[in-house]
């Protein structure tokens, strides 16, 4: 068997991309995977020693030929055609494309293998995942689900098992001070009282600065190299140092999934346009903080528009200390309530869960996140959907983190937020038939349903109104509803498989919340101390 | 600056040393390199070229010569072709320089046929517009011939480059692009035609590198 995965895009990403590898070889065990990126990253390779071959990407060269016009288009036509050939030419079995993009789709359409999994393949059933990833995870919309777990589902794999931090008994903290994203730097000065606050508190361990070679002029005029230790590394040697340390402090970077790979514990921090959910390092127990502003998180290709950059203040030298203290203590259960940020884990289901603090909020959160799962990978429509043994799987973590009575009180108050979502669904539907009905007398022309149609978008706009926390479950239809169309069918088929998605989403919501509450009730007060016995 | 004198004597051309030492050129009181330091011009200059792994290139612009120089020392593996109008220059280049990967062509007397292959052959053109100085207009007419930027040039070279689609759909003339320079989204608007071909696909994905 062999594999290609095309990706595209940045250091983080193809280092991200390893997950994939990963998944790959549960899969099919024996596969060999080549990758194809771009040539400006020649230089990971030696990082990823689980691919045999990659084919690179002259992107740089393409760009200048096209836009600076030093050089005929043809040239630029034949080093793509290369490119191409050299693909085509290793016959693969199957290419899968891992950067999601408008290029590498159509770039799909040039290449040749048994089978290519790319967003929008015609020849290809899409699966929910790769809806989710279209709609939701690629919009600014935020995610229930980390980018792997996320891109593995929608090619169609498994999602890999979220990697555990190595025990160690290192005295060594890595700090990478920089990022490539102006937007994402919290701040030399900051991160020179976090490292001197570290060198007083934990005087047995040594802190090294690592960079690129490019930055450390910068890191020296605020670090100075006769008290800090700031070393201009590869890739390679920043592995290297990674494999001995006990402690990465990061910003979103690509070293935080370096760090991940090598089993080295994380506190990253997460500010601009820098996502938990969306890129969190993915390993258990990383612990993250985020920016506390009403910007945060802002959009990657926008620079930041306010005065000053808010959400880098946000984050606190003190917050960031304590969760260094937090990881070096072990001690990832005993995050106080004033704490900041989250704690990455695995979740019933095997997917990343980016666990806040023990709050109502959260417990809905993690609920709904379980929804969503199984009506994405479609266990709902299995003939016997597992609802009981997930809520069992469920208890049995929440029960580690809330009391019976918590939870109690939760599936009450839920229970009544999912009969008010059913009520609002029906009149969502009722409008609908209505629509359905006169696409069945008016014929072909969407032109009749004008008055129908507002009648919906005004009814989906209450919906988000109302549900704000649910809003993700009505954006298909958001965009069913804006879209033009020319033929009353289309239009049909469209409001139908949107309107669809909060309607089954609910049914996972209400036969879930029965098992749950049934499993409450049933062991009434002394199902905490049985539960805990039977796990 | 102080006058060397010019062992090629001719009236409309005049050496001079520049304030940093180097030589320096002016071609009927134009100047064809920096007056003040023609050496930090060159190097200034030659950071800026890319390409630096493809076989060979074209320098259009002689001067004084001192980018082509620098160009060929960090580029020993790279053919680099000189076309320049000043026969003077070149001679001059020439009898001062034996520099195995540079060779120059004087325009003047450059065929149509030699100009031909050179269009097709669609080498990547490094402008020194310092050199280009009274001549500008024939320079930069050249410079979209080389670098496919004309109809005639980018037919030649499609032909050439086996994009037969490209070459038919610019026969057949589906868009008046005759006085402009064609850019890639030209490109995109003229493979219309058959959209399924590998050629019509390729040019949309660099379309699509460039958005």
């Amino acid at each position: 068997m062999k594999v290609l995965v095309l990706s595209l895009l940045r250091l983080g990403d193809i280092l991200l991309h390893k997950q994939v590898v990963r998944s790959l070889n549960a899969r099919y065990p024996g596969v060999q995977v080549d990758f194809a990126i771009n040539d400006s990253f020649a230089s990971c390779k030696s990082l990823l020693p689980e691919v045999r071959h990659f084919h690179l990407l002259p992107r740089a060269i393409l760009q200048r030929i096209l836009v600076e016009q030093e050089q005929s288009a043809i040239a630029a036509f034949a080093r793509l055609s290369k490119f191409v050939g050299g693909i085509n030419a290793e016959k693969y079995d199957l290419i899968l494309d891992a950067t999601h993009n408008r290029l590498s789709v159509k770039l799909c359409a040039l290449l040749e293998a048994r089978e290519i999994r790319y967003a929008g393949n015609k020849k290809t059933t899409q699966n929910a995942w790769e809806s989710y990833f279209n709609n939701q995870f690629s919009q600014v919309a935020k995610s229930r689900f980390h980018y792997v777990d996320v891109l593995t589902k929608s090619l169609g794999l498994d999602a890999p098992t979220v990697l555990l931090p190595r025990t160690t008994t290192a005295k060594k903290i890595v700090f990478q001070v920089l990022t490539s994203d102006i937007k994402k730097n919290w701040g030399l000065h900051r991160f020179k009282n976090l490292l001197d606050r570290v060198a007083q508190e934990y005087p047995a361990y040594e802190s090294v600065v690592v960079c690129a070679p490019n930055e450390k002029a910068e890191i020296e005029k605020v670090l100075p190299s006769l008290q800090y230790q700031v070393r201009a590394l590869g890739l390679r040697e920043v592995q290297e140092e990674l494999k001995s340390a006990s402690l990465l402090v990061s910003g979103d970077t690509s070293i935080q999934h370096l760090a991940a790979e090598v089993g080295c514990p994380v506190v990253s921090i997460f500010i601009g346009s820098a996502d938990v959910q969306k890129t969190a390092p993915y390993i258990k127990n990383a612990m993250l903080v985020q920016a506390n502003t009403d910007c945060y998180p802002c959009k990657h290709s926008e620079s930041c528009y306010q005065s000053s950059h808010l959400c880098s203040a946000s984050v606190t030298v003190e917050e960031i200390y304590r969760n260094i203290q937090v990881v070096l203590k072990g001690e990832f259960m005993s995050r106080t309530n004033g704490m900041q940020g989250y704690r990455t884990d695995a979740d019933q289901r095997g997917f990343m869960l980016i666990a806040g603090q023990s709050s109502e909020e959260n417990l809905a959160k993690d609920f709904e996140r379980i929804i969503w799962s199984f009506y994405l990978s479609n266990d709902w429509q299995a003939p016997v959907p597992a609802y009981g043994s997930t809520v069992y799987e469920i208890l049995n973590d929440w029960t580690q983190r809330y009391s019976i009575k918590a939870i109690s009180q939760f599936a009450v108050r839920y229970q009544s937020r999912v009969e008010r979502i059913e009520a609002l669904l029906t009149e969502g539907k009722n409008s609908f038939a209505e629509i359905s009905k006169v696409c069945m007398s008016v014929g072909n022309s969407p032109s009749g349903l004008k008055g129908l149609l507002e009648q919906l978008k005004s009814w989906h706009l209450d919906a988000v109104a109302a549900f704000p926390e649910h809003s993700d479950s009505f954006l298909k239809l958001q965009f069913a509803l804006h879209k033009d169309y020319s033929e009353a069918f289309s239009l049909y088929r469209e409001l139908k498989s949107s309107l669809d998605e909060p309607l089954n989403l609910n049914l996972i919501r209400k036969q879930l919340l029965i098992n749950l509450v049934r499993s409450l009730s049933e062991k009434g007060e002394l199902y905490e101390r049985e539960f805990r016995i039977l796990s | 600056m102080n006058k060397v004198s010019d062992s090629l004597s001719e009236t409309s051309f005049e050496f001079s040393l520049s304030r940093s030492g180097a030589v320096t050129v002016s071609w009927q009181g134009r100047l064809l390199c920096s007056s003040r330091d023609p050496l930090a011009e060159a190097q200034g200059w030659t950071r800026h070229q890319g390409f630096s792994v493809v076989d060979q290139v074209i320098v259009l612009g002689l001067g004084v010569g001192h980018h082509v120089q620098l160009l060929a020392e960090q580029r020993p593996q790279q053919q680099i072709l000189v076309l320049d109008y000043h026969s003077q220059l070149i001679k001059k280049f020439n009898n001062e320089n034996s520099l195995s990967n540079v060779k120059t062509q004087d325009l003047h007397f450059c065929t149509g046929n030699e100009l031909m292959s050179l269009i097709q052959q669609a080498l990547p053109v490094f402008a020194f517009r310092p050199a280009w100085s009274g001549l500008e207009q024939q320079y930069e007419l050249l410079k979209k011939e080389l670098s496919g930027q004309s109809t005639h040039a980018l037919k030649l070279q499609a032909q050439a480059g086996s994009c037969y689609q490209l070459a038919q759909a610019l026969r057949d003339g589906q868009k008046n692009i005759l006085n402009d320079y064609i850019s890639i989204k030209d490109i995109e608007v003229l493979m219309q035609g058959d959209k399924n071909s590998f050629e019509a696909k390729a040019w949309q994905v660099l379309r699509e590198l460039v958005k």
